[in-house]
This record gives structure tokens, C-alpha cells and sequence, in this order.
């Protein structure tokens, strides 16, 4: 791997923010910045302008995943959006495929998971 | 329905006893000739043959609610040939015969004689008695429609001696249906009726549904509205109090007008129940959106909760030092893993009550072969199972039990070299029970013995899953080693 690359969590809960992170962590990711509801989220990507996001479906408050994704796309149309979400309802993914992400993990997530979805070689 | 059911047979009771009186003390009092019903009027009286006819439709009419359809349908069939009897009585001119033969003093021959109109009904009677119990729907319909006719019969009998008792005995048909008689039939057919009121049109005045209850407030009016307007009419005609055409645009005006009414009326009850339904409907719609979204959000949380206790699982995994420990946490996080898989199964689909065996099983253990990264040990699982629904709590129980044997199996059974295959069968075996069976072709090391504290817990936990579907297991070890659980399948 020529660089690290980065990542911004957008999740809200607090215990599985922390354990994210430590994961990202371990697989040599470099994490820019945590959020746990949409417009903190905006602002910290825009911000810090990562590789990649793992973004929770349901935030704190009225917006979720999909319309903190769906706001930052204009200004950062190649950044890749990992949904890892605890739903995988049909309601739920027919709301995630609307913003074309790109990977749909479900949660509980193991390193293997994060791994394969950057594109990492898993063993 | 039921309690209505109940009181037809009760009302057809009473009108078999009420119309088998009549015809015994009738018919007695033709044999000893006091005359007392007899002498009354010649419009009153009834004849000794429809006396006798009388006596045999009510006790034929109390047979069939009792259900002694033998009794039933020799009485239809006694009563059909005391028809016949008359047919021929008046074919010989000797129509009067009874009536002399029995009294001492034998009337005018009106009301000592069994009029057509009797005879028709008599025939009518018999024909719905024997055809009442049929079992053929068709029979019973003939049955109702014959009744009916009867009933029509003697209301026009009815109506016309009470409009003009003179001009009824005009009509040869109805020469001899005396006024007695007319009341017995009208109690006997409508007894009849009732006999099996589910089979036929009275179910509709005795039903629960919106237009059975519209119906029975209905019913009178649309009967009487008519019957008054005429009679009222022929009272008006016969008085010379209007022209009679006047008298009769009248009657057609107030009856079109008066009938038009009562099916506006219907149809105000039917709107005003439709608009109940449908704010009913609204109110159920609403209890199971809020319902769904109620279960949603449990859902949710149950899985959240899973996440939350395998992340804590997780962070706790790496702060612990001691590597037996360390293992033990990895474990349990890999059994919540199991667990949130389990229920994203589950709740994949719309409608979570069944699921499908083999798709479940497929599922489950290609998360268990991904989840001990089996594949990059050249360990591959094959799933055979049965097509068939489990239920939900069956279907965690045995994915829990599934997740144990084959994580064993991955984890232990091969050398760490080569790889091999877990075969994973579920069949339904003798209709209500299935099997289980996890069998691995790996050299396996000595299975019997536990090699740390974790596979003691593994052990204990199949052990206790098994203990909990009522099943019993076998474990062979040969060429690898073969699990096989037999329970109760859970559909």
C-alpha cells in the first residue's frame, strides 16, 4: 500500500463508533474524524475529505445516512460510501440503494468485512 | 345464528303440534258429531279428509324436527295418497262421502267437502316435507319453493275472505277451503319454512349480516304496505266512494311510492353500515401500521443490542493479554455473530413467520465459512436440506446448533494443511421429525477430549440446544467425524 488510506465514521452509537475505529485502526486505516448525526457528519467529510465512509443508515436525529451521503455528492462525487448498517430490512436497502453506495455491509462487522469492502486482501 | 337456529326448530315444533291438535279435535268432533266446529259457519268449517290431513302434517312436521325422517316421510307419503283419495272421491261423484259417512248431520256440501285448493296444498306440504331433508340442494330448494307457493296459496285465500267472504266460493278452485283450513295451512307452511331455515330463503331473515338485520325491519312493511292499500282500496270500490279506476291509480301510487321508500331506506341503512365498515377498516389500517412499525423498531433494537455486545466483545478481546482468555472472547463474539445473522436472515424477507430450510441453512453456513475464513483454508461447506419451512424459534435453536458443530468442524477437524469438506444435512425424516446431521472428512483430532476450557462450553452448549428441541444426538467418528440430531422439526 503506497499510502493509508482514510476514513470518516458516521455512526451513533457511541460503543460501535469505538470499536470501528479501533478495527480501522488495525487494518491501517487512518481515521479522520468520527460523527453521529447528518450534519456533523457533513461538515467533518467535507472537512477532511476521506478515502472512504462508513456510514451507520440511522443517525441521531431526523436525517439519515442516505441524506448525509446524498448532501455531500456535489461536492465530493468519487468518495466511496460504505453503508454498515444493523437493518437489512427490504425497506431499509431499497432506502441505502438509492444512493448507488459502495458496499452494503450489515452489522455485527469483523475485520474480514472491512477489509474485503476497501478492497484489502483478507488473509 | 345458532340461537336463532335453535328457536326455528322450536317455532316449527309448535306449529306441527298447533296444526296436529287442530286436525285431532276436528276430526273428532266430525266422528262424534257434535258439530261444533262444523256448524260454526260453512265458511269456517273444514272437512273430515282435511281433518285427517291435518293430523298427519303435524305430526309429519314434528317428526322431521326431531329427525325421524322414516316417520316424516311415511306421513308425506300417507298424506299424498288422502290426496289422491279425494282426487278420486270427486272423479266418482262421491266427494261427500266422508263427511256423510262420519256425522250425523252432514252440512252443505261446501264445507264437507276437501276443496282443490286444499288438495293443491296438501300435495305442496307432503312434496316440502319429503323433500326437506334431502341432501341434495336442489331437493331443498324444491322444498322451500313448494312451501312458498303454499303459503302464497293460502294467503290469497286468506286475503279474500277477509275482503269478501262471498266471492271466494265463486272461485271452484277455492269451493270448500273454509277459513279453519286456510289458517292451518298458513301455520304449517310456515312451520315448514322454518324446518331447515339455513337451506333456505328465511335464512336471510334470521341471519347476523347488515341485510339480514335490514331485512326483518323491512319485511312487515313491505308485506303489509300492500295488503292495507288494497283492502282499504276494495273498502273505498265496494262503498262507491271513488270511481274505481281513481281508487286504483291511488293504491298503485301509494304502494310504488310506499315500497320506493322502503328500499331507500335499505339503502340508507346499507350506506350508514358501509361508512362504519370503512371508518373501521381506517382505524385497523392504522393499529397495523403502527404495529409493523412497532415490531421494526423491536427488531431493530435486538439487532442494535447484538452489535453493541459484539463490540464490546471486541474492544474488550484486544485489551485482554492472556491468550486462553483472549480466544474465549473471540468465541463468544464469533457466537453473537452467529446470533445477528440468525435474525438478518430472519428479517431479510417481508413476511419473517416461516422461513425456508434450505435457504436459511445455505445462508447460515456460508457466514460461517466467511466468518472462519474457511474458504482460505481450502475447507468448503456443502449444504443438503430438505425444502421445507421452519418456524422462527426452531430455526434459531437449530442455527445455533448448526453454528456450533460446523465451527467445531472448521475449526478442529482438519489438519492444518489440507483442507476438506463439512457436509451439512437437514432431512425430515418419518413426517413430524428431521435430522441434523454435521459430518466433516477431516482426520480429526481426538474429538473426545477437550483441549481448553471453550470447547467444554461448546459442548455444553449443543448439548443444552439439544436438550431443548427434544432431540437426541449420535456422534460416530470414522473416516472423519458425524454428528447427527434427530428432534421434533419445528414447522
Amino acid at each position: 500500500m503506497d499510502r493509508r488510506f482514510s476514513v470518516v465514521i458516521v455512526e451513533d452509537d457511541f460503543l460501535i463508533m469505538e470499536y470501528l475505529r479501533e478495527l480501522s485502526e488495525e487494518i491501517g486505516l487512518n481515521v479522520l474524524g468520527t460523527a453521529d448525526v447528518a450534519d456533523q457528519a457533513v461538515t467533518t467529510i467535507l472537512q477532511n475529505r476521506p478515502d472512504f465512509v462508513f456510514m451507520d443508515l440511522r443517525l441521531a436525529g431526523d436525517r439519515d445516512g442516505v441524506d448525509v451521503a446524498q448532501a455531500i455528492q456535489p461536492e465530493l462525487p468519487d468518495l466511496k460510501v460504505i453503508y454498515i448498517t444493523g437493518s437489512n430490512e427490504p425497506n431499509s436497502l431499497a432506502r441505502i440503494s438509492l444512493d448507488h453506495p459502495y458496499e452494503v455491509l450489515i452489522k455485527p462487522v469483523v475485520e474480514r468485512d472491512l477489509r474485503r469492502a476497501i478492497g484489502l486482501s483478507v488473509n | 345464528m345458532r340461537h336463532r337456529l335453535r328457536s326455528a326448530e322450536t317455532f316449527t315444533m309448535c306449529c306441527g303440534v298447533l296444526v296436529a291438535s287442530f286436525g285431532a279435535i276436528d276430526w273428532l268432533d266430525w266422528s262424534i258429531g257434535t258439530g261444533l266446529l262444523v256448524a260454526g259457519s260453512r265458511y269456517t268449517a273444514t272437512a273430515p279428509l282435511a281433518a285427517l290431513g291435518f293430523l298427519v302434517t303435524g305430526i309429519a312436521l314434528v317428526a322431521a324436527v326431531r329427525r325421524h325422517y322414516r316417520t316424516a316421510n311415511l306421513l308425506a307419503a300417507a298424506l299424498a295418497v288422502l290426496v289422491v283419495l279425494n282426487v278420486c272421491l270427486f272423479a266418482f261423484g262421491a266427494a261427500e262421502w266422508p263427511a256423510q259417512a262420519l256425522s250425523f248431520h252432514a252440512g252443505g256440501p261446501e264445507h264437507a267437502v276437501m276443496s282443490w285448493a286444499t288438495s293443491l296444498c296438501f300435495s305442496l306440504a307432503a312434496l316440502s316435507i319429503r323433500l326437506f331433508h334431502a341432501r341434495a340442494r336442489r331437493s331443498v330448494a324444491v322444498a322451500a319453493i313448494s312451501a312458498s307457493i303454499g303459503l302464497i296459496v293460502v294467503v290469497i285465500s286468506l286475503l279474500s275472505i277477509l275482503f269478501d267472504v262471498g266471492a271466494i266460493y265463486s272461485v271452484p278452485f277455492f269451493v270448500g277451503h273454509a277459513l279453519s283450513s286456510a289458517l292451518a295451512f298458513l301455520v304449517s307452511f310456515a312451520g315448514l319454512l322454518m324446518l331447515r331455515p339455513a337451506r333456505s330463503w328465511t335464512a336471510i331473515l334470521l341471519g347476523r349480516g347488515a341485510g339480514s338485520m335490514m331485512a326483518r325491519w323491512l319485511f312487515p312493511f313491505t308485506i303489509l304496505i300492500p295488503v292495507v292499500l288494497c283492502y282499504a282500496g276494495y273498502r273505498a270500490m265496494a262503498g262507491d266512494v271513488l270511481p274505481d279506476s281513481v281508487v286504483v291509480s291511488i293504491i298503485a301510487a301509494l304502494s310504488s311510492f310506499l315500497l320506493g321508500a322502503s328500499v331507500l331506506w335499505s339503502g340508507h341503512l346499507v350506506n350508514e353500515r358501509e361508512a362504519r365498515l370503512a371508518e373501521m377498516m381506517r382505524k385497523m389500517e392504522l393499529y397495523a401500521r403502527d404495529r409493523d412499525l412497532l415490531l421494526r423498531e423491536v427488531n431493530h433494537r435486538v439487532k442494535n443490542n447484538l452489535a453493541q455486545v459484539h463490540a464490546m466483545l471486541g474492544l474488550q478481546a484486544r485489551r485482554v493479554a492472556d491468550p486462553v482468555a483472549r480466544q474465549g472472547l473471540i468465541d463468544m463474539k464469533g457466537r453473537i455473530e452467529a446470533l445477528s445473522t440468525l435474525h438478518r436472515i430472519l428479517l431479510a424477507k417481508d413476511n419473517p413467520s416461516t422461513l425456508c430450510a434450505q435457504e436459511y441453512f445455505t445462508a447460515l453456513c456460508e457466514r460461517i465459512e466467511e466468518g472462519l475464513g474457511a474458504r482460505q483454508r481450502g475447507i468448503r461447506i456443502a449444504v443438503h436440506s430438505d425444502r421445507v419451512q421452519l418456524q422462527p424459534d426452531f430455526a434459531i435453536s437449530t442455527g445455533m446448533l448448526l453454528n456450533e458443530l460446523a465451527g467445531n468442524a472448521i475449526k478442529h477437524a482438519f489438519a492444518a494443511s489440507g483442507g476438506g469438506t463439512v457436509d451439512v444435512s437437514f432431512r425430515v425424516v418419518e413426517g413430524d421429525r428431521c435430522e441434523l446431521s454435521v459430518e466433516d472428512d477431516g482426520s480429526g483430532l481426538q474429538p473426545s477430549a477437550p483441549r481448553c476450557p471453550e470447547d467444554g462450553l461448546g459442548t455444553k452448549i449443543i448439548q443444552a440446544i439439544v436438550a431443548q428441541l427434544r432431540g437426541s444426538m449420535e456422534v460416530s467418528h470414522e473416516s472423519g467425524s458425524r454428528f447427527s440430531i434427530r428432534m421434533p422439526v419445528g414447522r
